[in-house]
């Protein structure tokens, strides 16, 4: 029950402090700007949700993870992490002929990993594990 | 495989939430078992057709047979 109120707590934080930032932020924002508020959402987001999910859990008297909400979180990090092999070589492919700097370019690395495993995560959560 | 969760939580009166309970899942894997769209640990499955005093192949049939018959 702690952690997960830790949980939700650091990531309404994070969420709060990046939208005051976000608000504060010079108009109109630069390609990096952009790349590193999505990062936060995203991740905080994650956060957020999960922390939720588990409070929610807590207070029905069930469990807050399982045999099944285990391994579609394993299934969806390793397809993620798979894909995204491929997603940091055409990356790497195209670093020299793109105009944008590096910490831009590996700012749209994280969160394109981050896009990845929330879909795999959608995906597994609405396909099922048949073959798990 | 396919199995026969929901018509036997009906005939003991079980929710979803019940069995969840019983068996120290969330609802939701329940939800997940009845689509066919997980197929569960042996210790889950054990523990879910025990929860029906049944053995586990009368609760989950595996191929075509839908009998429950071995």
């Amino acid at each position: 029950m702690k952690k997960s109120l830790l949980a939700f707590l650091i990531s309404a934080l994070v969420l709060a402090s990046a939208s005051i930032w976000f608000l504060n932020a010079e108009v109109p924002m630069s390609i990096t700007k952009i790349l590193e508020y999505s990062v936060i959402i995203i991740l905080a987001g994650f956060g957020a949700y999960f922390g939720i999910s588990h409070l929610l859990s807590k207070s029905r008297g069930e469990p807050t993870e399982d045999e099944l909400s285990k391994k579609i979180l394993q299934k969806a990090s390793s397809k993620a992490y798979y894909i995204s092999l491929y997603m940091w070589l055409v990356i790497a492919y195209f670093t020299d002929k793109s105009q944008y700097e590096t910490h831009t370019i590996i700012g749209a690395g994280i969160l394109g990993m981050a896009i990845l495993f929330f879909a795999s995560w959608v995906f597994y959560k609405l396909r099922g594990m048949r073959d798990a | 495989m396919h199995n026969r969760i929901k018509e036997l939580r009906a005939r003991y009166n079980l929710t979803q939430d019940d069995l969840a309970k019983r068996v120290s899942v969330r609802r939701e894997t329940i939800v997940f078992l009845e689509k066919g769209k997980y197929n569960p640990s042996l210790k889950l499955a054990y523990d879910i057709a025990t929860q029906f005093k049944s053995r586990i192949e009368e609760v989950f049939i595996f191929g075509d047979d839908l009998t429950g018959n071995p």
